[in-house]
């Protein structure tokens, strides 16, 4: 995330969520809006690279604020405001997922490597930035979601555990199968291009060991 | 010394790219990903929120009310549960023991049948019994639904 964004979270501390929630709480809904403004980008960004569609992400992040809204009873201050919505919404948008999955990647799609004999230009590194970003979404979910997390955490790997749910190690290591994944796709030869035509399917397809 | 010939800057060939994704591309390519939602995100949001909340609350199921008529519901059923155990032991105790032939592997179908036919015929045969029963359960429940209806 980029640190020009507004990434409120531990930052600022929790006492302007504590005195939202207890507003809210006390059946002051408008008081709410404290909260979504603070946390707005950070939500519609989760969103956006669980989708990489941008309306699709803010329908996504509001539906995330409303069952925060509803639920916001059982937040009992364990653990950061920031952690609980996160994995709140976290959850929401990979049932979203498994509902409407985002645009399936099959292997012919992904980019080819750049031709080393032409000098690669902004838009041919901005567009393999994109087809590693889609191909992110076709990885089985667990990888998916362990380094979509990860990346939205600023590498932080706590920080994704806890949204997760998961051990710090379990994190790790579904990182580096989904990395290693993701590389041996990036960098295979590029005379397989009829191979890979004659190849079908998604990444999610291609299941890997499990290291849990 | 030779001296050396400037260099035309067009004429460089830049080193090419790495085609390979190596570590520092793949952590470029998924870090530096954000989007800034649109200008009316919070107000749509809060609009929302607004509506879900002066939406009327979802009607509880009036426990208070329908308590009578869960317990009368309860006591029908034990009674029912207490005749037929009575009739079951009164079916038992009045059979002959040469009459139900007990299976080494266990009750068959056919034991169950005669346990059945002993059981029947301890209830009136008229069917008046099984009548009034069903009337009685039905004329309940419509005094049940009515109340719940009428208080709410």
């Amino acid at each position: 995330m980029n640190a020009d964004l507004e990434i409120p979270a531990t930052r600022t501390g929790n006492t302007e969520d504590a005195a939202a929630i207890a507003r809210v709480l006390a059946g002051d809904p408008s008081a709410f809006e404290a909260i979504v403004r603070r946390w707005q980008t950070p939500l519609v960004n989760l969103a956006w690279r669980f989708c990489r569609d941008r309306g699709r992400a803010e329908e996504m992040a509001q539906e995330a604020f409303l069952r925060a809204f509803r639920n916001l009873a059982q937040f009992r201050g364990d653990s950061a405001f920031s952690t609980w919505l996160f994995s709140l919404a976290t959850n929401l948008y990979r049932t979203e997922l498994r509902r409407m999955p985002a645009s399936p990647l099959s292997l012919d799609e992904i980019a080819e490597p750049t031709d080393p004999r032409h000098a690669a230009t902004a838009f041919e590194n901005s567009s393999r930035d994109e087809s590693v970003r889609r191909a992110v979404l076709a990885l089985p979910a667990k990888y998916r979601d362990a380094i979509l997390l990860f990346y939205f955490h600023e590498q932080d790997v706590p920080a994704a555990a806890r949204t997760l749910r998961i051990p710090e190690g379990t994190v790790k290591a579904r990182l580096f199968r989904g990395r290693e994944l993701l590389r041996s796709k990036f960098n295979r030869p590029r005379s397989s291009k009829s191979r890979t035509t004659a190849q079908s399917g998604s990444l999610a397809e291609q299941q890997p060991r499990e290291v849990q | 010394m030779k001296p050396r010939t400037p260099v035309n800057p067009s004429t460089v060939t830049p080193n090419p790219p790495d085609p390979r994704l190596t570590d520092v591309a793949l952590d470029a390519a998924l870090r530096d990903d954000t989007i800034l939602p649109s200008s009316g995100f919070s107000a749509s949001v809060m609009a929302a929120v607004e509506s879900q909340s002066a939406a009327p609350a979802a009607i509880a199921f009036p426990w208070k009310r329908a308590f009578p008529g869960l317990v009368a519901a309860a006591a029908v059923l034990i009674l029912l549960l207490g005749v037929l155990i009575a009739a079951v032991v009164r079916t038992i105790h009045a059979a002959p023991r040469s009459a139900v032939p007990v299976a080494p592997a266990g009750i068959s179908v056919f034991d169950w049948h005669i346990g059945m036919q002993q059981l029947l015929q301890g209830v009136p045969s008229s069917g008046v019994f099984w009548l009034v029963l069903a009337l009685a359960l039905s004329g309940l429940c419509l005094l049940l639904c009515r109340r719940l209806v009428s208080s709410s």
